[in-house]
C-alpha cells in the first residue's frame, strides 16, 4: 500500500514489505505525511534513524483529530490503547488538585509522543491536554509493539526519548527547587526554544508560535500569574525576548541562557547546538 | 468567622520601581504584604496582590482582590479553615 504513496523530498525509499498497517487510510495521506515528517524530525534529533524506519513510522498513525484549546487528549489514570503524537500546536502534559491547581509538567510540541510510556505502563499517571488548538495522531500500542520488534534501531529511539524526557524533568525539578523566578523563566523559555529548533518548527533567531496563556506558563513554572507577568516584564526590559500576539522571539539569546542558568545539554539533542 | 481583628497599614513598596501597599495585620501581628498592581497588569490593574504572604498565608499569592475589605474577608475566611 506504501507504493502508491508519492513520498515527499528526501524520503523516497522502499517501505517495508513484512509490517503491515493494521488501519490504512488514504485519505489521510496529507496529514499522515506532516506527521511522519514531525515524528521523524523529533527521533532523529535524538538517534539515527535509516529510511526504512522513517518509513515505517508513515502508515504507524491509525486516525488523526483536530481538537481545540483546553481539550483533554488522556485522562489521568486512564488506560488508553494508543499513544499521541503531536502533529500541530501546542499540548502538556499535566497533573490537578480537586481544588483546581493544576502543574503543567512538560509541554508538547509537534512530533513529541505525549504519553508513550503508556503503551508499557498502561495507566497513565497524568492528563494530557491542548494548550493551543491542535492536531493529534493516534498511534495504536500493538503498532508500537510491532514497529518495535521489525526495528530495534526505532524500538531504541523511542526508548531513548523516553529518557530525554526523564532528563527535562529533572531540569524541570532543578528549576522549581533551586532557580529564583527570573532564572526559571529564563530557563523555561531557553528550552522550548532549542526543542522548536531541534524539530525544525524555526530557525535560528526566528519567533515561535507560542500561543499559550500566562496562565499556562505560570502553571508550568510554579509562579502565580501576577509573578509571571512581572518577571516577564524583567526580562522584556532587559532586551531579551519578546512576546506578542502569540509570538515569542528571542532577542538576545546569551543573555537570555546565562540568565536561566541554562545549558542545552540535558535535552540530548544532536543537530542543535545553540 | 473568627474574632481576630485584620487592620491594614500603609507602606511603598520596591516591586519593578515603587508601588502602594499594604501590611496586612491580624491582631496587630504582620501576616502579608499587599501592593496594588499598575497598569502593566492589564485587567488586574488597581486590585490588591498578595507581594508576600506569611505561613499558612502562603498561597494567598494565587489571588488579587479589588479591595482591601475583599482581602480582609479572605484572610478571615482562610484562617477559619486553616
Amino acid at each position: 500500500m506504501q507504493a502508491s504513496v508519492d513520498l515527499p523530498a528526501g524520503l523516497a525509499g522502499e517501505a517495508s514489505e513484512t509490517y503491515q498497517p493494521r488501519v490504512w487510510n488514504p485519505l489521510n495521506n496529507v496529514v499522515v505525511f506532516r506527521f511522519m515528517h514531525v515524528l521523524s524530525r523529533k527521533l532523529k534529533a535524538l538517534h539515527s534513524l535509516p529510511e526504512e524506519e522513517e518509513l515505517a513510522l508513515i502508515p504507524a498513525i491509525s486516525e488523526t483529530l483536530e481538537v481545540e484549546r483546553g481539550d483533554e487528549i488522556a485522562a489521568d489514570g486512564s488506560h488508553p490503547n494508543h499513544s499521541t503524537v503531536i502533529i500541530k500546536g501546542i499540548a502538556c502534559r499535566c497533573k490537578l488538585f480537586e481544588d483546581g491547581r493544576r502543574q503543567i509538567l512538560s509541554l508538547q510540541y509537534p512530533g513529541d509522543i505525549t504519553d508513550l510510556y503508556s503503551y508499557v505502563m498502561k495507566r497513565l499517571d497524568h492528563g494530557v491536554a491542548t494548550l493551543t488548538p491542535a492536531t493529534i495522531g493516534k498511534i495504536p500500542h500493538e503498532t508500537i509493539a510491532a514497529l518495535c520488534v521489525q526495528y530495534p534501531n526505532l524500538a531504541y529511539a523511542l526508548w531513548r526519548d523516553s529518557l530525554v524526557d526523564m532528563s527535562k524533568l529533572h531540569a524541570t525539578l532543578m528549576s522549581l527547587g533551586t532557580r529564583s523566578s527570573k532564572e526559571r523563566l529564563a530557563h523555561f523559555l531557553a528550552e522550548q526554544y532549542v526543542r522548536m529548533l531541534a524539530v525544525g518548527l524555526i530557525h535560528e533567531g526566528q519567533p515561535m508560535d507560542f500561543g499559550i496563556t500566562q496562565q499556562d506558563l505560570a502553571d508550568a513554572i510554579g509562579l502565580s500569574l501576577v509573578h509571571v507577568n512581572k518577571t516577564l516584564a524583567k526580562l522584556k526590559d532587559e532586551g531579551l525576548m519578546s512576546w506578542n500576539r502569540n509570538q515569542l522571539k528571542i532577542l538576545n539569546w546569551e543573555a537570555l541562557k546565562k540568565a536561566g542558568l541554562f545549558d542545552q545539554s540535558y535535552l540530548h539533542f544532536r543537530n542543535v547546538n545553540v | 468567622m473568627s474574632n481576630q481583628e485584620i487592620t491594614f497599614a500603609p507602606i511603598k513598596v520596591r516591586v519593578a520601581g515603587q508601588a502602594e501597599g499594604q501590611l496586612a495585620l491580624v491582631d496587630d501581628t504582620l501576616v502579608a504584604v499587599l501592593v496594588k498592581l499598575d497598569d502593566s497588569h492589564g485587567e488586574l490593574s488597581g486590585r490588591w496582590y498578595a507581594e508576600a504572604a506569611f505561613n499558612s498565608l502562603e498561597r494567598m499569592d494565587e489571588m488579587t482582590f479589588q479591595t482591601l475589605d475583599e482581602a480582609a474577608n479572605w484572610i478571615k475566611s482562610w484562617l477559619d479553615k486553616h
